[in-house]
């Protein structure tokens, strides 16, 4: 499910330090392709944006064929604690229009190197808590006989 | 582009009232339904509601000006140079009268909006205007009259006068000459443009980052020279030469679309740094050729025309050699392919065959022009033109040809490159050049 404080705590996740991010997206055939470190911004329309700087790459080719196909992706975000996956579905491409000119002029502030190929706009579909801890907490209760016996002699 | 994307999307998809459209993309699920809008869209035209015009804001987009070839409307300026489906896709659409069925551009719910009989189609954009367009070259001219702009490609037409139209000649489908009359008596255009001009503007150009990837160099065909087409040929050597100072002898992307040179002219421009080649063909059948391009068999015949394509990619390299054809001419009445599945066939056969040898063909979706002498010959269905440009993509998929100089975003006017997008990098043999961190 995806609501106002899942989008806040995805906010917030991206500006801890360190985080680690990867989007997973998948090609026609079935592969798998992730990239680690995306660059990516959360709109104020909810959305995310998310900067791909090789026209060529698998990953720009997978989220074209997502856009065609209403396909979902997946960005893992992990940060301390506390990690979130988001699916969501590329719905822009951004190759030209202020959009595209404003993050690729940023991209070239912060590296002059930098030549981005196209900014994907992605709509969230759900934002899921995949936090190791919380997981386990929700499986010792909801799933008790995956729990190891010797776990509880220990506890006990 | 509007950011709810999903609610318009999903709004979209729950219309009830069904279209040529729909029923198009369920015939071809394998085709992306944006492309399948962009050639129905290129096929029938697009007419442009009051509202979407009054949505039109010049200052930021960019309208049709400078063009080799006119449009069903018969206008030469004033309208949208084209729309942007959210894809990336360019949607290059002739402004058409309302009275052929044409799809229409309006405003709905302050979105800028495709339609059909009142059915919103897709969201678009239109083109962004480049920065350059307004300001003049020292020598006075409007620089949008010099290059003009794709999404990503500057255009360079350095004479839009067709030779082969001096004894009537000239392609059947083709309004080049009556059009570039409108042009230089509406526009005020240069006839014929320098290379120290060219060159300027594309130096103002570039302060727009992030806008413009490649050069593209195209104009009517010229006859003249000690050689056929040696004058032609005279012309881009000026261009490159201006061009090259420009980059600082540093190779840049470059498209030339030209006559048929032989590989003696190709050499001359391919030293200057010309990087990759397109001669049109135009139909791929001999016996239609000759009839619907005169001028082209007079001077130089089908059979050498092929095989100067050939003998381009000895010098570019797979992959970077195209020819482009004029999707639908092919069953032009009374001479053309009687049915579209013969048309697909053979086409494909030849289109085959020369992505075999490292050729790409390229196709544009026909529409009858009303300068042309073809302005009374009807379009073919909608269902031809995605086997067709499914057809050609799958040539270079099995001969694995990128297409990145006429690709979706440097040029946007052909269907098949767009569903090329999704084709990984081949090298063609130039691999090797890289090195690893």
């Amino acid at each position: 499910m995806t609501d106002t404080r899942s989008i806040d705590t995805l906010t917030r996740l991206l500006k801890r330090d360190p985080v680690v991010a990867a989007l997973t997206t998948i090609a026609a055939d079935g592969q798998a392709t992730t990239v680690l470190g995306p660059e990516i911004f959360v709109t104020a329309q909810a959305t995310v944006l998310y900067r791909e700087f090789l026209e060529s790459s698998a990953t720009n080719r997978n989220l074209l064929h997502a856009l065609w196909f209403e396909k979902r992706i997946v960005l893992a975000v992990s940060a301390g604690d506390t990690a979130l996956n988001v699916h969501g579905v590329p719905t822009i491409a951004h190759v030209a229009g202020p959009v595209f000119q404003e993050h690729y002029e940023s991209a070239q502030r912060a590296d002059p190197e930098a030549d981005l190929a196209t900014v994907w706009e992605i709509r969230i579909d759900e934002i899921v808590e995949v936090s190791p801890g919380f997981l386990k907490r929700r499986q010792d209760i909801e799933r008790p006989f995956f729990r190891h016996l010797d776990r509880l002699v220990s506890a006990s | 582009m509007s950011q709810t994307v999903q609610t318009l999307t999903e709004f979209i998809r729950n219309q009830s009232q069904s279209s040529e459209l729909d029923a198009a993309a369920e015939r071809h699920p394998n085709i992306p339904r944006l492309i399948i809008t962009k050639i129905d869209a290129q096929r029938r035209g697009v007419h442009y509601s009051e509202r979407a015009l009054g949505a039109f804001e010049p200052a930021i987009h960019q309208a049709r000006a400078l063009a080799l070839f006119g449009s069903r409307d018969g206008e030469v300026t004033g309208k949208p140079e084209a729309l942007l489906l959210r894809d990336g896709t360019s949607v290059l659409a002739d402004p058409t009268p309302l009275d052929r069925s044409p799809y229409v551009v309006d405003v709905v719910d302050g979105r800028l909006v495709l339609t059909d009989a009142g059915k919103i189609i897709e969201e678009v954009t239109y083109w962004p205007k480049p920065k350059y367009y307004g300001k003049r070259t020292t020598s006075g001219v409007l620089m949008e009259h010099v290059v003009t702009a794709r999404p990503q490609r500057f255009n360079v037409f350095p004479s839009s006068y067709c030779h082969f139209w001096t004894n009537d000649k000239g392609c059947q489908y083709c309004d080049i000459v009556n059009h570039q009359k409108q042009t230089l008596k509406e526009l005020k255009a240069p006839a014929r443009l320098r290379g120290h001009d060219i060159a300027e503007v594309i130096r103002e150009g570039l302060k727009e980052t992030g806008r413009f990837t490649t050069i593209c160099l195209t104009a009517g065909s010229d006859t003249r020279g000690p050689n056929a087409f040696d004058t032609e040929v005279g012309f881009y050597e000026e261009i490159l030469d201006a061009l090259s100072e420009l980059f600082g002898g540093r190779p840049f992307p470059s498209q030339l679309i030209s006559s048929a040179f032989d590989l003696n002219q190709l050499e001359r421009l391919a030293k200057r740094g010309l990087t990759s080649w397109t001669t049109d063909l135009e139909v791929l059948n001999p016996r239609l050729f000759a009839w619907i391009c005169p001028g082209k068999e007079e001077w130089v015949g089908y059979a050498r025309w092929r095989q100067r394509l050939i003998d381009g990619v000895s010098l570019f390299g797979r992959g970077r050699v195209a020819s482009g054809i004029v999707g639908g001419v092919e069953l032009a009445k009374p001479h053309g392919y009687a049915t579209e599945e013969e048309a697909l066939k053979r086409t494909l056969a030849e289109a085959d065959e020369l992505g075999r040898q490292g050729v790409s063909v390229i196709s544009t979706v026909w529409n009858p022009r009303p300068g042309s002498k073809f302005k009374d010959q009807k379009v073919p269905s909608l269902d031809y033109f995605i086997r067709l440009a499914q057809g050609l993509h799958e040539v270079r998929v099995r001969h694995q040809l990128n297409v990145d100089y006429d690709d979706y975003r440097r040029c946007g006017n052909h269907p098949d490159t767009d569903l090329s997008r999704v084709l990984p990098d081949f090298g063609n043999g130039r691999t090797q050049e890289v090195t690893h961190d």
